[in-house]
C-alpha cells in the first residue's frame, strides 16, 4: 500500500548511506590507535613524579601547555595517565568482551538449536547470573581471591554470557523454524553442522551489537570496581582507578577525578551510539 | 437519485504523502457521492490509494499524510477540520478493520469495550431495535447461548469472524449511518467471510446503513454491492452500477480485472 | 497456576544464584589466605580453615550451606562478630529509602518523557528524550555523583557536604542514583508507545470516535504497560548494584558502604550473604513484575 511504500523509502533513506557508522567508529579507532602505540610515545610524565609542579589546572584553567590536562597531588601528567590508563581500559573490556561473546554466543546456539530440556537448564542458568549484578559479582570473587586484571577479565566475561546467551537463543529459535534450515536436514546434514556452519553465521550480526553495548557496559563496569579499590590498583592505571585517586581531591583540584570521568562518558556514549547504528544498520525495524 | 438520499459527497478529493520532502499524490482528485442505505464497493490492488480513500473519509491519515485539494461533506456538512471529524468519528461513520483481532484492545474484556464505546457516545442501541449490548451481538449473529462467554472474553480467545462481528457490533452501538468495511473479509476463510458478508447486508436493508466496502476481491464485490467504484493509481478510472459494469466494462482496467477473475 | 509456578521458578533462580556466589568465594582462590594474607604462618591458616569449616570436602562445605540458608542461618561476620542478616537487617533501611527515591524518580520523569517523546516523534522533544536517555546511560553514576557534590554542595553550597544529616542529604544521591533508570525509562515508555500507538486497537479505538484521553490512557498506555513495568523491575534490581558506590560517594550509611568494608576486610561469611541477599532481591522484585505482568495481560496468565 502506499502508507507502505512511503515507510520503506523512509526506511531505505536511512539504511543506505553507512555514514554514521564510519563517523561513530573513527573516534574510536583513533582511541584504540593511540593506546596501542602508547610505549612508543613520550609519556613519562604519567608516572614520573614532579613535586615542582602538584595539582596544575589544565591549560583553560590557567594552567600551562606542560600540563595540557593538569597534573595530579604528585605532579604526573594527567593527559599522560589518561593515554596509558586507556591501555589497561580497553584491554580489559575487549578481553572480557570476548571471554563473554563465545561462551555466550554457543551457549544460546545450543539452548536455542537443541531446545527441550537442554534449553531450560541454560535460561534458567542465565537468570541466575543476572540476579546477581557484575559489580556484586566483582566484589564477592575479590573478596576471595584478592584483585588482579584476570580476575576482572574473568568476572565481567562471567556477568556479560547470558546477555548473548539469550539474544543468540531467541533468535536461533526463529531461525530453526525456517526453510532453509529444514531443507539441510531434508538434504540429511548432521545438526551439529546445521548448526555451527548455518545457523550461528545468521547470528553474527546480532552479536556484534550486543558485543558493542557490552563492551561499553564493562568499561562503566571496570571503572566503578576500580573506583571502589578493588579493581585496578596503583601502580597499574585505568580511567576507574585514576578517578578513585582524585576523588579527594575534588574541593581542591576537581580536574584530577573529573577529567578521566569525562573520558569514560564520551566513550561509553560514543559506544553505545556506535551499538544503536550498527543495530539499526542491521535491521531497519529496530530503529523505532 | 435525489438528493435528499445522499448522505456523503466527495468532490475532487487529493491526499498527498510527503516522504523526505518529496510530495506524492495518493489520491489525484476523486470525486464520489454516496447515497443511503447503499452498499458502495471501491475495487482496486494494493497501492490503488482504495485504503487512503477509506482513512481520509474519517480523518486518520498517517501524520506524514494530508488532504491537499476538494472536500467531502458528510449529511451536507463539510468534513475538514480535525474537529469536524472528531464529531463524525464513530458517531456517524465507523471503520471496520482487515485486522480484526488486532483492532480490538488484546487486554480488555469484551464487554467492557462495548461499555466504554457506549459511554463515550450516546449509546443508539435502542435505535437499532435491539435490547441491549446482548441483543445486538444476537442480531449479529451469536448464538444466545454463547453471548454471555463471548462477552465475558479475551479477543486473543476468539475466532477471526467472531472478533470482526464484535468489531461490527462496537461500530454499531453509537448508530452510525455509514461504516467503511477496510478488506474487512479478507483474512477470513470463505466461510466465515460469506458470515460477515450477510450480516454486512443485513446492516443496510434492516437499518439502513451505508457501506463503503473497500476490497481487492472483485467477485465478492460484484455479489454484494450496488454499485462499483474502481480505483487506479490513485483515481476513479470507471464508476457505476455494478450489473452494468460487470456486463460491459469501459475501461481497460476494470476489463482487465475482469478478465483475471 | 501462574502465580505457584512463578514462585517455584524463582526459589530454581535463587538457588542457582546462591550455588554460584558460594563457588565463587569457596572455589576460586584460598580464603585463608585472603583473610591473613601472604606472610600468615601455616598453623594460623589452618586455625581459620578449620573455624570457617574449609578443611573439609567442597560438596560437604556446600550441601551444609544450603542447610543453613534453609533454615535462614547465614552465619556471623569475621569482622564484626554480629549475625550477618541483622547487620543487613540495620541497614536495609537507609539502602531501601535512597534506592525506592531513586527509582520514583526515574519512573516519575522517565514514563511521561517517554510518552511525550513518543507522542511527538521525530520533533524536538523526541530528539532531546533519546539524548538524555543515551547519556544516561553512559555517565559513571559514582562520577556524576561526584560532580554533583562538587557543583551544588562545595560551590553553590545548596546541601550539605559528606554526613547523612536530613531528608534534605538524600536528593543529590538519590537524583544520581536515578539517572540511569531513569534513562532505560524513557527508552522503554517511547519504544513501547510507538509500537502500542500504531497498534491498529489504537487506530480502531479512534475510529471508534474514542476521546483522544481515553485512546491514550485506556489503550495506548495500557498495553505498554507491559514493557515499562518489565523494565522499572529490571532497573530496581540493577539499583541495588549502583546504590554499593553511591553510597560510597556520599558516605550513604546503607548496605553499600557495609558491602565495601566486607570486601576490603575479606569478611567472607559477610560478602556471600550480601551476595545471595542481593540475587533475592533482583529475583523477589521480578517475580512480582512477572506476576503484575500476568494480572495486566491475559493472554500471559494462559499460557
Amino acid at each position: 500500500m502506499a502508507i507502505d511504500a512511503a515507510t520503506a523509502a523512509r526506511r531505505g533513506r536511512l539504511r543506505l548511506p553507512s555514514a554514521p557508522l564510519i563517523w561513530l567508529s573513527l573516534p574510536l579507532v583513533l582511541l584504540v590507535g593511540v593506546a596501542v602505540l602508547a610505549p612508543l610515545l613520550p609519556l613519562d610524565g604519567a608516572r614520573v613524579q614532579d613535586l615542582n609542579a602538584v595539582l596544575q589546572p589544565p591549560v583553560w584553567a590557567g594552567g600551562s601547555w606542560s600540563h595540557p590536562l593538569g597534573s595530579d597531588q604528585l605532579g604526573r601528567d594527567v593527559l599522560a595517565r589518561l593515554i596509558l590508563g586507556a591501555r589497561l581500559t580497553f584491554a580489559i573490556a575487549g578481553a572480557s568482551m570476548v571471554a563473554g561473546l563465545v561462551p555466550g554466543t554457543l551457549l544460546g546456539l545450543l539452548a536455542g538449536y537443541a531446545g527441550g530440556p537442554v534449553d531450560r537448564v541454560i535460561s534458567r542458568l542465565a537468570d541466575a547470573q543476572l540476579a546477581i549484578p557484575a559489580l556484586l559479582l566483582a566484589m564477592a570473587v575479590v573478596a576471595s581471591r584478592g584483585n588482579s586484571v584476570s580476575v576482572l577479565v574473568f568476572v565481567f566475561a562471567l556477568a556479560s554470557w547470558p546477555q548473548y546467551a539469550r539474544v543468540v537463543r531467541a533468535e536461533v529459535g526463529s531461525l530453526r523454524e525456517r526453510p532453509f534450515v529444514m531443507g539441510l536436514r531434508a538434504a540429511g546434514l548432521r545438526e551439529r553442522r546445521i548448526a555451527l556452519r548455518h545457523v550461528l553465521p545468521n547470528v553474527f550480526g546480532i552479536v556484534v551489537v550486543v558485543a558493542t553495548l557490552q563492551t561499553g557496559t564493562i568499561v562503566l563496569a571496570e571503572s566503578a570496581v576500580s573506583f571502589l579499590g578493588f579493581g585496578v590498583t596503583p601502580p597499574d592505571i585505568s580511567w576507574g582507578q585514576m578517578l578513585a585517586d582524585g576523588k579527594d581531591l575534588l574541593t581542591s583540584a576537581w580536574w584530577v577525578a573529573v577529567i578521566p570521568g569525562l573520558a569514560i562518558a564520551l566513550v561509553v556514549l560514543n559506544v553505545s551510539l556506535l551499538g544503536d547504528a550498527l543495530a539499526t544498520e542491521m535491521d531497519p525495524r529496530r530503529k523505532r | 437519485m435525489t438528493a435528499g438520499d445522499l448522505l456523503l459527497k466527495i468532490e475532487d478529493l487529493k491526499v498527498t504523502a510527503s516522504v523526505a520532502g518529496v510530495d506524492t499524490d495518493l489520491i489525484a482528485g476523486v470525486s464520489l457521492n454516496i447515497p443511503r442505505a447503499r452498499i458502495i464497493g471501491v475495487i482496486g490492488e494494493s497501492g490503488s490509494g482504495k485504503t487512503t480513500l477509506a482513512r481520509s473519509i474519517i480523518g486518520l491519515l498517517e501524520s506524514n499524510v494530508r488532504v491537499s485539494g476538494g472536500g467531502m461533506t458528510l449529511e451536507g456538512e463539510p468534513l475538514a477540520t480535525a474537529r469536524d471529524f472528531a464529531r463524525i468519528r464513530g458517531a456517524k461513520v465507523g471503520l471496520i478493520m482487515q485486522e480484526a483481532k488486532a483492532s480490538l484492545d488484546p487486554l480488555i474484556r469484551i464487554d467492557r469495550q462495548m461499555r466504554e464505546v457506549a459511554r463515550q457516545h450516546r449509546d443508539r442501541t435502542a435505535s437499532i431495535g435491539v435490547a441491549g449490548h446482548a441483543d445486538l451481538l444476537e442480531r449479529l449473529g451469536f448464538l444466545p447461548s454463547d453471548i454471555q462467554r463471548v462477552m465475558r472474553s479475551y479477543p486473543h480467545e476468539l475466532s477471526g469472524g467472531m472478533a470482526q462481528r464484535i468489531a461490527i457490533a462496537l461500530a454499531l452501538i453509537p448508530g452510525p449511518s455509514m461504516l467503511i468495511a477496510d478488506e474487512c473479509t479478507s483474512a477470513l476463510d470463505v466461510t466465515t467471510q460469506a458470515e460477515v458478508v450477510t450480516v454486512i447486508q443485513g446492516l443496510v436493508t434492516d437499518l439502513g446503513l451505508s457501506i463503503l466496502f473497500v476490497t481487492h476481491d472483485l467477485s465478492l464485490a460484484a455479489g454484494l454491492c450496488d454499485e462499483l467504484v474502481v480505483m487506479h493509481r490513485g483515481e476513479v478510472v470507471e464508476l457505476g452500477a455494478t450489473s452494468s459494469m460487470i456486463s460491459a466494462p469501459e475501461h481497460p482496467y476494470t476489463q482487465s480485472l475482469l478478465a483475471a477473475r | 497456576m501462574v502465580f505457584l509456578s512463578r514462585i517455584l521458578q524463582g526459589i530454581a533462580t535463587l538457588w542457582l544464584s546462591a550455588t554460584v556466589a558460594f563457588f565463587l568465594v569457596h572455589a576460586s582462590g584460598d580464603p585463608a589466605v585472603q583473610i591473613l594474607g601472604d606472610s600468615a604462618t601455616p598453623e594460623a591458616l589452618d586455625a581459620v580453615r578449620a573455624n570457617l569449616g574449609l578443611d573439609r570436602p567442597l560438596p560437604v562445605q556446600y550441601v551444609e550451606s544450603v542447610g543453613r540458608w534453609v533454615r535462614g542461618d547465614f552465619g556471623d561476620s569475621l569482622r564484626f562478630g554480629q549475625s550477618n542478616l541483622s547487620m543487613i537487617g540495620d541497614r536495609i533501611g537507609a539502602t531501601a529509602l535512597l534506592t525506592g527515591t531513586a527509582l520514583f524518580l526515574a519512573a516519575l520523569i522517565g514514563i511521561p518523557l517517554g510518552m511525550l517523546a513518543a507522542l511527538h516523534a521525530g520533533r524536538l522533544i523526541d530528539r532531546v528524550t533519546s539524548g538524555i536517555a543515551v547519556l544516561g546511560q553512559s555517565i559513571p553514576v559514582y562520577w556524576l555523583g561526584l560532580v554533583m557534590v562538587l557543583v551544588f554542595a562545595v560551590r553553590l553550597g545548596w546541601f550539605p557536604v559528606g554526613q547523612f544529616t536530613s531528608l534534605w542529604s538524600l536528593v543529590l544521591p538519590a537524583m544520581a542514583l536515578a539517572t540511569l533508570p531513569l534513562a532505560q525509562i524513557a527508552r522503554i515508555t517511547r519504544a513501547s508507545m510507538m509500537t502500542s500507538l500504531n497498534a491498529p486497537y489504537v487506530v480502531a479505538s479512534r475510529a471508534r470516535g474514542l476521546s483522544p484521553r481515553s485512546v491514550l490512557v485506556n489503550h495506548a498506555l495500557r498495553n505498554s504497560s507491559l514493557a515499562i513495568v518489565t523494565v522499572v523491575g529490571l532497573q530496581a534490581g540493577l539499583l541495588l548494584a549502583g546504590a554499593v558506590t553511591v553510597e560510597a560517594v556520599f558516605a550513604w550509611p546503607g548496605v553499600g558502604t557495609l558491602a565495601i568494608q566486607a570486601v576490603q576486610a575479606r569478611d567472607l561469611p559477610l560478602v556471600e550473604t550480601l551476595v545471595i541477599c542481593g540475587a533475592s532481591a533482583f529475583v523477589v522484585i521480578n517475580s512480582g513484575v512477572d506476576l503484575l505482568c500476568a494480572w495486566i495481560d491475559p493472554r500471559i496468565r494462559r499460557s
